[in-house]
């Protein structure tokens, strides 16, 4: 006995199922692989087509499940089940006569754009959009989809006027209609207008996907943070008045990453323990200063939160922990600004992240625009050069291009210095650097990648940052320290004659191998991550 | 240091004003001077490459080169 299920499903008898699915001649629409049996057996069999046409009214995707609940079942788009008739008669693989081509023709009509039309003559589209409830009339949401390209770019190109619905809300509108109905899955639709459907789904007629997102940040952290008078003056400082919103969002940004550091014995502690402990409460952020720059993610999310938050920007947080819990795991923000929606994140890698990359003036890689339309993309990435090379105080740079022509007019790349030398400056620059903590090894690895080919990293000289269990502050659990291997043999290769240098508290030196692996088999040093460091010729 | 190397840059742009090869070296190199810690953005080799462009003793370049990757020496027109 067949089941008939209202929704979307309709079962067919296991042989019948069987003969149908084992049919090898087949029509491919996209990703349906559609049986020619299974078309005609649709038409045919009376009780099924009657499920059919019930399916098409309703939905847009058709299930077909066998008696023998251990069989597979099969999903096909209306519109494919639709394409795959017309192509099989085409072919001469089925026959279309009396009650078959009166059945197609039914279901023709009922996903015919003609019937969209009639069934939502007096439909209206009822919806909350920026706080405001809209009412719409579908009749007009299917006229605008039928404007000609040059009536569509003259609506998008006039400004919006007053008393008028703005064109980011009505487009807002129809593109929710066209997701909510599932047009272009439900309606054989005019290639125009499938066109401009297709092109309003990606927000590339005009960029409206900030409308309707980050309506509030109430219930936030920005009511807990407190920051220090010290701190907000320094990152405020100079901060343009003729800025734009977004403008000053981006320059508070990087202000902060100039000037707040990642901590050292946080990153050391892989955010466990008692070294860690300090963090999870959000009175902490009040001792940070520009004196006492060291923060975590999420302290650096809570002070840029409470930032956006007086510039009347609303933010979401996003945690990368199960529970959403302020100081437990990753954290980064997004916001809106206009029609820009921004991602903020500038420790997603520690090392080579903003907080680093702003302190020499390298790209920032932590904010990134989050809009589909590419318009916007490149309009935003812009507005960012053009705020930092303001921070930065420098005329219009095109330095990669520049040293690029410079490198392949010079073949600068083929002035061989010898390692050696190359390894005494590494090593000189180490020892009279300034930086500390984290920066100092940020710098470290900047310096490994200036002065040494990739090959070389390879084979030649390893950098590690492990933990020291017993650091030299006394109010510090745990800190770093950076261990460098190095052998002009090769690292894995002539593992016994490796030479190693410590930098631990403040100083770099030289250390024998049996020291360092005696520091870390007694605990006085450990890996951060002991599944993935690996010193060579130690572990 | 900077402002050293962007002062022989300009004597040598004049110098080289009607030498169209040697000229665009040194607008390039005018170009790259101007982005802050510019030498640890480049290979070595790059680095010395331009020292050597900018008539910089070979003796010099290695100290020279030194005193530019220090990402804290910065000159105060690049803060």
């Amino acid at each position: 006995m067949r089941t008939y299920n209202e929704y979307q499903t309709l079962s067919i008898l296991e042989e019948d199922f069987e003969r149908i699915f084992n049919d090898t001649n087949k029509i491919i629409i996209g990703k349906d692989i559609i049986p020619v049996s299974l078309v005609e057996y649709l038409l045919k069999d009376d009780l099924s087509f009657k499920n059919l046409y019930e399916i098409f009214k309703k939905r847009s995707k058709v299930t077909i499940i066998s008696t023998d609940e251990e069989s597979e079942t099969y999903d096909f788009n209306k519109i494919a089940i639709i394409e795959a008739i017309e192509i099989a008669q085409n072919k001469g693989f089925l026959k279309l006569t009396g009650t078959m081509a009166n059945r197609y023709k039914l279901l023709l009509e009922l996903i015919s754009y003609n019937n969209l039309k009639r069934s939502t003559k007096n439909k209206i589209l009822r919806l909350h959009v920026e706080k405001k409830e809209y009412f719409m009339p579908v009749a007009k949401i299917l006229e605008f989809l039928e404007l000609s390209d040059e009536e569509m770019q003259e609506y998008l190109s006039a400004p919006n006027q007053k008393d008028v619905i703005p064109k980011e809300i009505f487009l807002y509108l129809v593109r929710k209609y066209i997701v909510i109905h599932d047009l272009d899955q439900n309606f054989i639709l005019p290639p125009e207008v499938e066109t401009k459907i297709d092109k309003i789904l990606n927000y590339e007629l005009l960029d409206f996907e900030a409308v309707n997102t980050y309506l509030s940040d109430e219930n936030s952290l920005a009511d807990k943070t407190v920051i220090s008078e010290e701190l907000e003056e320094a990152i405020l400082k100079e901060i343009p008045e003729a800025y734009s919103p977004l403008e000053k969002a981006i320059y508070i940004y990087i202000k902060m990453c100039k000037i707040l550091s990642y901590n050292d014995e946080f990153f050391a502690a892989k955010q466990r323990g008692l070294a860690a402990e300090k963090h999870r409460y959000i009175d902490y952020i009040e001792v940070i200063t520009p004196n006492y720059p060291e923060v975590v993610c999420f302290e650096f999310n809570a002070i840029y939160a409470k930032m956006l938050h007086k510039l009347g920007i609303n933010f979401e947080r996003q945690c990368f922990n199960w529970k959403n819990k302020y100081g437990d795991g990753h954290e980064n923000l997004s916001f809106r600004v206009g029609k820009f929606i921004i991602e903020a994140d500038s420790s997603k890698r520690i090392l080579t992240g903003d907080l680093f990359n702003a302190k020499i003036g390298s790209d920032i890689k932590g904010l990134k625009c989050l809009n589909q339309n590419f318009d916007t993309y490149l309009e935003f990435e812009e507005i960012l050069r053009k705020v930092y090379r303001d921070i930065k105080k420098e005329n219009k740079s095109e330095f990669s291009k520049v040293l690029k022509e410079y490198e392949e007019i010079t073949k600068a790349r083929k002035f061989n210095l010898p390692f050696a030398e190359r390894f005494e400056l590494y090593l000189e620059k180490i020892r009279a650097t300034a930086f500390t903590g984290i920066n100092l090894m940020s710098y470290i690895v900047r310096l490994t990648n200036t002065l040494f080919t990739p090959d070389e990293k390879e084979r030649l000289i390893d950098f590690e940052i492990i933990r020291d269990n017993k650091p030299k502050e006394p109010d510090k659990i745990v800190g770093t320290c950076g261990i460098i291997t190095m052998n002009e043999k090769g690292i894995f290769k002539d593992e016994e004659h490796n030479k190693y240098y410590i930098y631990i508290d403040g100083q770099l030196k030289r250390i024998p191998k049996r020291t360092l692996k005696r520091l870390i088999t007694t605990n006085n040093l450990n890996f951060i991550d002991e599944e993935e460091q690996y010193i060579p010729g130690i572990r | 240091m900077i402002n050293k190397l962007k002062t022989i840059n300009e004597t040598l742009l004049n110098e080289y004003k009607d030498d169209p090869e040697p000229r665009r070296r040194q607008e390039l190199i005018k170009t790259l001077l101007d982005e802050p810690n510019a030498f640890l953005k480049m290979s070595i080799e790059t680095a010395y490459k331009i020292l050597e462009d900018l008539e910089i003793s070979p003796l010099d370049i290695p100290k020279v080169y030194s005193e530019l990757i220090d990402a804290q020496n910065v000159d105060d027109s690049q803060n």
